[in-house]
C-alpha cells in the first residue's frame, strides 16, 4: 500500500468516525426525548393520585390503595416524584406518603438494596430510608459509614441524621477522623440527633484525631449543651491543635455562662495563639456580659488586626458600657490604632440603629 | 596561472553538485519539518482525545453523585463557609447595578459583596449610590496583601445591611483592585467575578461544594465560562439557551467547549488544573494572602495566581486540591468582531507565555509533582507554540509540494486527515456536552454546531495561529525590555466590553 | 374565596399547592418562575401571592421587591415559601416586604390556613 493509500484509508476512516459520533448524538437525544414523553405520559395519568394523596385530609384510604396496587412500570414513573415530596411535606402529606412506601416494601426493598454491588444502589436506597425515618436500618446504614465509595458514606450518615438515633453519634464522629464524610453533613446529622448526642459528643472531645475534636466542640456550643462547659475550657486551654482551641472558643461563646466568660476573657491573653485570642474577643460579645468590657477595651490597640476589630465589634453588642467605651477610643484616649476601630464598630452601630453614621476622619 | 585555472575549473564542475545536494538536502529537511507538524497535530488532538475521555468519565461520576448530594441542606449547615465576593469595576456604568442585583439574590446562605470601584470615570458609583442608598462609612483595612492604589473611601447601604460594601480606590489595574477586595473580605472564602459576568443562580453553591467535602484539603475551584451570545438574558440571567447568530461566536462555542468545559475537567481529574477562569473563580483567603495575591504586572494573572498557589503549596509539601467544576456556572459576552477576538487571544497567548518564563523553575523539576513535570510542559508545548508550529506548517507545506520534496495528493491527503481528526475531537466533545449537560436544546443548535466544528478549520484556526505568535512576540519583547515593570494599560485596553476576557 | 397566584419551580410542590388551595375553594394561577409571576400578577390581579424563594431567573425575593415598589401592587398580601431554615434569609424575606413566610418542609394543611389567615388580615 502506498502512502497516499494509507492516508486515503485514514481519511475515510476518520469521515467513518464522524458520522458515527453524529448518528450516536442525534439517536441519543432521540431516545432521551421518546424516553422522557414517555415518562411524562405515565406520570401524568399517575401524579394526580400521588398529589392527592399528599395534600388530601381524611379521605385518602382509596387513593392510597389505587397507588399502592399500581404496576411497575407506572410506579417507576412517579417514583421520583413520590421520593421528593416526602422531603418536603410534613404533617399528613408525609405520614401518607410514608404509609404508602410501606405497603408497596420500599423500605424492605432498600434495606436488601443496602447490600447490593452497585453504589449508585446503596446510595439510593440509603436515601430513601433516611427519608422514610427507617429506624430498624440503623445498625445497617452505621456500617455504611465504612463503604468504600464517598457517596454511599455520606449517603449513609446523611440518613442517620434524618432517622436521628443517639446510638449513631459515636460511630458519625469517628468517620470525621481522615475526612471519610464531609463534616458539614455529620454536623447536620449530629444537630439533628441534639442533646442526646451529648455523651458521644464529650467522649470525642478526647479523640486523637484533632478534626474529630474540633467538630465535637463546635457541635456541642451548637446544641447548647451547657452541661459540657468544663469539657470545652479544657479544650480552650490545653488542647494542643489551635482549631479546636478556636472552636472551643467559638461554642464557649454560644453557651454564655459565667464559667465561660472567665475562660474567654483569660484567652484574649497573649499566652494564647492570634487565632484564638481573636475568636474569644468575638465570643466575649456573644456572651454579652458588660463583665467583659475592660478586657475588649485593652484589646482595641491590639497589633493584630483581627483581634482588635472583634474586640470592637464586641463592644458594639455590650450595651452601655460598651459604647461608652468605645466613644472613649474615638476620641483617641486609647491611641490612634484604637480610635479607627472604635469609629468603624460606631458606625456600625450607628446604621443598625438607622441613623446615619459620623463621617470619617479626613485623612491625616 | 595553471593552478587558477585548475581552481576556477574545479569549481565549475562543482557548483551544480554543492547546488544539488544543497537543494536534496532542502527538500529532505522540508520532508521532514512537514511529517514532524503533522505529528505534532496528530499529538496535540490525542491528547485533547484523553482529556475528553477523563472528562466523560468525571462528568459520569459526578452525575451519579450529585443524585444524593442534598443542596438544600447547604441552608441548614450552620458551618457553612462563608463567601465574600469581590467584583472590580472599571467605568461599567451601564451594568454594574444590574450586576450586583443579579449577585445579591444568589443563591447562597452567607456571603458578602465587595464591588471595588477601580477608580471609574464614569458614573459607575453614582449608579450604585443612588440605587444602594450608600453611605461612607469609616473602616480599617488589614494590610493582609501589599497594594498599589490607594483607597478614598468606602461605603455601606444606608439600612444598616452588612452584605454590600463599595470601596473606591485610585486606578491601578484589576488585579491590584482585586487584592484591595481581598484585604477587605471578611469571609473566609473569597470568590471573584467580573461584573459582566453573567451567573447562574445557583453558581455559588456549585463552586462551594467543593470546600464543604473536603474543607481541610482544597485551596481554589473555578467554574465553567460558557458563551452568553445568543442566549435570552433577563434580568441577569440566562434564561434561554441558544446558539449565537454569528459563524465566528459559534466556533468559538465548540473551541470553549473543547478547551474550556472538556479540557479543563480532564485537567482537574489529573490534578493539574492551571487556570481557574477570573471570571469566576473561589479561593480560600488565607492561601491567597499566604502567596501575596494577585500579581499587578502579570497580564494573564488569573492563571498566574493558580500556577503560584501550586507551586506553593508544593513546596510547603502540603496535600491540596484544585478543582474544576463542570456545572454551567458563568456566562460570558465573547467577541464577535476579528479585531476584538484577536486583541484577547494575543493577550492569552502573550500571558501564557510570561507565566511560563516566570515560573520556568517549575519545568521538570519533580518537586512540583504534575504540574511541573505534566501541566506546564504541555502548555507551554501544546498550547503556546501549537501557533509557531501551525503557522510554520502552512508556509513549510506548500513549499515544500513547489520544489518537489513532498508529493501534492501526499500533502493534500494529510492535511485533510489532520483536519479530520481536529473534526473527530470536535464531535466528541460535542457528544459529550450532549449526553453530559445539554444545555443546547433545539436540533437546529445541534446542526449549527456541527455546522460550526466543520467551520473551525477553515481560517478561524489559521487567525488564531497568527495571533498566537503575535503575543509570543508580544511576551518576548517585554521580557527584553525592564522585567517586571509595565505600564499599565487599564481595563478599557483589555477589550472591554464585548470581550477580551481573559480565560 | 379568592384568586391565589402561586410562583413555585418544582412541579410536584406547585401541584400539590394547587390540589390544596383549590380544595380551599380559592382559584389559583400556577407559574413556574418569577419573571412570569411578575407578569401574571399584573393581567391577573389577584388577592394574594405565594412565591417560593429559591426559583431560576428571579427569586422570590426579587419578585416581592418588585411587587412592592409598584403602586399597584405595593399592598398585595405576599407570602414566601423558603427551604432556608437560617433567620437571616427569613429577615431577608421580611425586609423585602413579604408579610408572612412558609418553611419548607411545610404541611399542606397549614399552608392552607395560613393563606386563609394572611387573606383575612389583608381584608381586615
Amino acid at each position: 500500500m502506498t502512502s497516499v493509500q494509507l492516508v486515503s484509508v485514514t481519511l475515510a476512516l476518520l469521515l467513518l468516525a464522524v458520522s458515527v459520533l453524529g448518528a450516536v448524538i442525534v439517536t441519543g437525544r432521540s431516545v432521551r426525548r421518546a424516553r422522557q414523553r414517555r415518562d411524562a405520559r405515565l406520570a401524568a395519568e399517575v401524579r394526580p393520585l400521588l398529589i392527592r394523596l399528599t395534600g388530601g385530609d381524611e379521605d385518602v384510604e382509596e387513593v392510597l390503595r389505587r397507588l399502592a396496587a399500581l404496576d411497575r412500570r407506572r410506579w417507576n414513573a412517579v417514583r421520583a416524584s413520590a421520593v421528593g415530596l416526602l422531603g418536603k411535606v410534613s404533617g399528613q402529606g408525609n405520614a401518607a406518603l410514608t404509609r404508602l412506601f410501606e405497603e408497596r416494601g420500599v423500605a424492605r426493598d432498600a434495606v436488601a438494596d443496602l447490600s447490593r454491588r452497585g453504589s449508585v444502589r446503596r446510595a439510593r436506597a440509603a436515601t430513601v430510608l433516611g427519608l422514610l425515618r427507617h429506624a430498624e436500618a440503623v445498625p445497617d446504614l452505621t456500617r455504611l459509614l465504612a463503604d468504600r465509595h464517598p457517596e454511599v458514606r455520606t449517603a449513609a450518615a446523611r440518613a442517620l441524621g434524618r432517622i436521628a438515633e443517639p446510638q449513631a453519634a459515636g460511630p458519625l464522629l469517628d468517620c470525621l477522623a481522615g475526612g471519610r464524610v464531609p463534616s458539614d453533613v455529620v454536623v447536620q446529622a449530629l444537630i439533628a440527633i441534639g442533646p442526646a448526642a451529648r455523651p458521644a459528643l464529650t467522649k470525642a472531645m478526647a479523640h486523637t484525631a484533632p478534626e474529630v475534636r474540633a467538630i465535637a466542640a463546635e457541635v456541642l456550643g451548637l446544641i447548647g449543651s451547657v452541661g459540657s462547659v468544663s469539657a470545652l475550657i479544657r479544650a480552650l486551654t490545653l488542647d494542643p491543635s489551635s482549631d479546636v482551641r478556636t472552636r472551643a472558643a467559638r461554642s464557649l461563646g454560644r453557651l454564655g455562662t459565667p464559667a465561660c466568660l472567665d475562660a474567654l476573657t483569660d484567652a484574649v491573653g497573649l499566652t494564647y495563639p492570634t487565632a484564638v485570642r481573636a475568636e474569644a474577643a468575638g465570643a466575649l460579645g456573644d456572651v454579652g456580659a458588660p463583665a467583659a468590657v475592660p478586657a475588649l477595651r485593652a484589646l482595641l490597640a491590639d497589633h493584630h488586626y483581627r483581634v482588635a476589630h472583634h474586640a470592637a465589634r464586641s463592644l458594639t453588642r455590650l450595651g452601655g458600657p460598651g459604647t461608652e467605651t468605645l466613644r472613649e477610643a474615638a476620641d483617641g484616649a486609647l491611641g490612634v490604632r484604637a480610635a479607627a476601630h472604635a469609629r468603624e464598630a460606631l458606625a456600625v452601630l450607628a446604621l443598625a440603629e438607622g441613623r446615619h453614621p459620623a463621617r470619617p476622619a479626613p485623612a491625616p | 596561472m595553471r593552478e587558477g585555472a585548475l581552481a576556477a575549473g574545479a569549481a565549475a564542475a562543482g557548483v551544480p553538485g554543492v547546488l544539488e545536494a544543497l537543494a536534496e538536502g532542502v527538500r529532505w529537511l522540508l520532508a521532514v519539518s512537514g511529517a514532524a507538524v503533522m505529528v505534532y497535530f496528530l499529538c496535540v488532538n490525542t491528547s485533547y482525545l484523553v482529556l475528553i475521555a477523563l472528562a466523560t468519565w468525571d462528568s459520569v461520576h459526578y452525575h451519579r453523585r450529585v443524585a444524593f448530594a442534598g443542596a438544600d441542606d447547604v441552608y441548614s449547615n450552620p458551618l457553612n463557609p462563608a463567601i465574600s465576593v469581590i467584583m472590580p469595576a472599571y467605568n461599567e456604568e451601564a451594568g454594574i447595578v444590574e450586576a450586583v442585583r443579579a449577585m445579591l439574590s444568589m443563591r447562597y446562605p452567607s456571603f458578602e459583596i465587595i464591588v471595588v470601584d477601580d477608580g471609574s470615570r464614569d458614573g459607575t458609583f453614582d449608579r450604585l449610590r443612588e440605587e444602594y442608598d450608600l453611605v461612607e462609612v469609616p473602616r480599617v483595612v488589614p494590610d493582609d496583601i501589599p497594594t498599589r492604589g490607594r483607597v478614598l473611601s468606602v461605603h455601606v447601604p444606608g439600612g444598616g445591611s452588612q452584605v454590600l460594601t463599595v470601596v473606591r480606590k485610585s486606578n491601578s489595574g484589576r488585579a491590584d483592585a482585586l487584592n484591595v477586595g481581598i484585604n477587605f473580605a471578611r469571609n473566609p472564602l473569597v470568590c471573584m467575578v467580573d461584573a459582566d459576568s453573567i451567573l447562574d443562580p445557583g453558581a455559588l453553591l456549585s463552586v462551594a461544594k467543593p470546600f464543604t467535602d473536603d474543607p481541610l484539603r482544597t485551596v481554589a475551584t473555578g467554574g465553567v465560562i460558557r458563551i452568553a451570545n445568543g442566549c435570552d438574558v433577563v434580568g441577569g440571567r440566562v434564561v434561554t439557551v441558544r446558539m449565537p447568530r454569528q459563524w465566528l461566536v459559534r466556533i468559538q462555542v465548540i473551541e470553549y467547549l473543547r478547551a474550556f468545559l472538556l479540557g479543563r475537567t480532564g485537567w482537574s481529574r489529573l490534578g493539574g488544573l492551571l487556570i481557574i477562569s477570573g471570571a469566576f473563580g473561589l479561593f480560600r483567603r488565607d492561601a491567597v494572602v499566604e502567596i501575596g495575591g494577585l500579581d499587578p504586572d502579570s497580564i494573564g494573572e488569573d492563571a498566574e495566581l493558580v500556577t503560584r498557589l501550586h507551586r506553593h503549596m508544593r513546596e510547603q509539601d502540603r496535600d491540596y486540591r484544585i478543582v474544576f467544576v463542570s456545572e454551567p456556572v458563568s456566562w460570558t459576552e465573547a467577541p464577535s468582531t476579528l479585531a476584538v477576538l484577536g486583541r484577547q487571544r494575543r493577550r492569552w497567548s502573550r500571558g501564557l507565555a510570561e507565566l511560563a518564563w516566570k515560573h520556568r523553575a517549575m519545568f521538570g523539576n519533580p518537586r512540583y509533582g504534575r504540574i511541573g513535570l505534566l501541566a506546564l510542559p504541555y502548555y507551554v508545548v501544546f498550547e503556546l507554540l501549537a501557533p509557531l508550529v501551525s503557522l510554520s506548517g502552512l508556509v513549510l507545506v506548500p513549499l515544500g509540494v513547489l520544489v518537489g520534496a513532498i508529493d501534492l495528493p501526499f500533502a493534500g491527503a494529510i492535511m485533510l486527515a489532520s483536519y479530520g481528526y481536529a473534526l473527530l475531537v470536535a464531535f466528541t466533545a460535542l457528544a459529550v456536552e450532549e449526553y453530559a449537560f445539554h444545555r443546547y436544546t433545539r436540533w437546529r443548535d445541534l446542526g449549527v454546531a456541527a455546522l460550526a466544528a466543520f467551520a473551525e478549520n477553515i481560517g478561524y484556526r489559521q487567525f488564531n495561529a497568527w495571533w498566537g505568535v503575535q503575543g509570543i512576540v508580544a511576551a518576548l519583547r517585554r521580557t527584553q525590555q525592564v522585567w517586571g515593570v509595565m505600564t499599565r494599560e487599564g481595563f478599557s485596553a483589555q477589550g472591554r466590553p464585548t470581550g477580551g476576557k481573559r480565560r | 374565596m379568592a384568586i391565589v397566584l402561586v410562583a413555585e419551580d418544582d412541579p410536584d410542590i406547585r401541584d400539590l399547592i394547587v390540589f390544596k388551595l383549590r380544595q380551599s375553594g380559592h382559584t389559583v394561577v400556577p407559574v413556574g418562575d418569577g419573571r412570569s409571576a411578575l407578569g401574571k400578577v399584573r393581567d391577573q390581579l389577584p388577592d394574594i401571592v405565594l412565591l417560593d424563594v429559591m426559583m431560576p431567573g428571579m427569586s422570590g425575593i426579587d419578585v416581592c421587591r418588585e411587587l412592592r415598589r409598584d403602586q399597584q401592587t405595593a399592598d398585595l398580601p405576599i407570602i414566601l415559601l423558603t427551604a432556608r431554615a437560617q433567620e437571616s434569609d427569613v429577615s431577608v424575606g421580611l425586609a423585602a416586604g413579604a408579610d408572612d413566610y412558609i418553611v419548607k418542609p411545610f404541611s399542606p394543611r397549614v399552608l392552607a390556613d395560613r393563606v386563609q389567615s394572611v387573606l383575612t388580615r389583608a381584608r381586615a
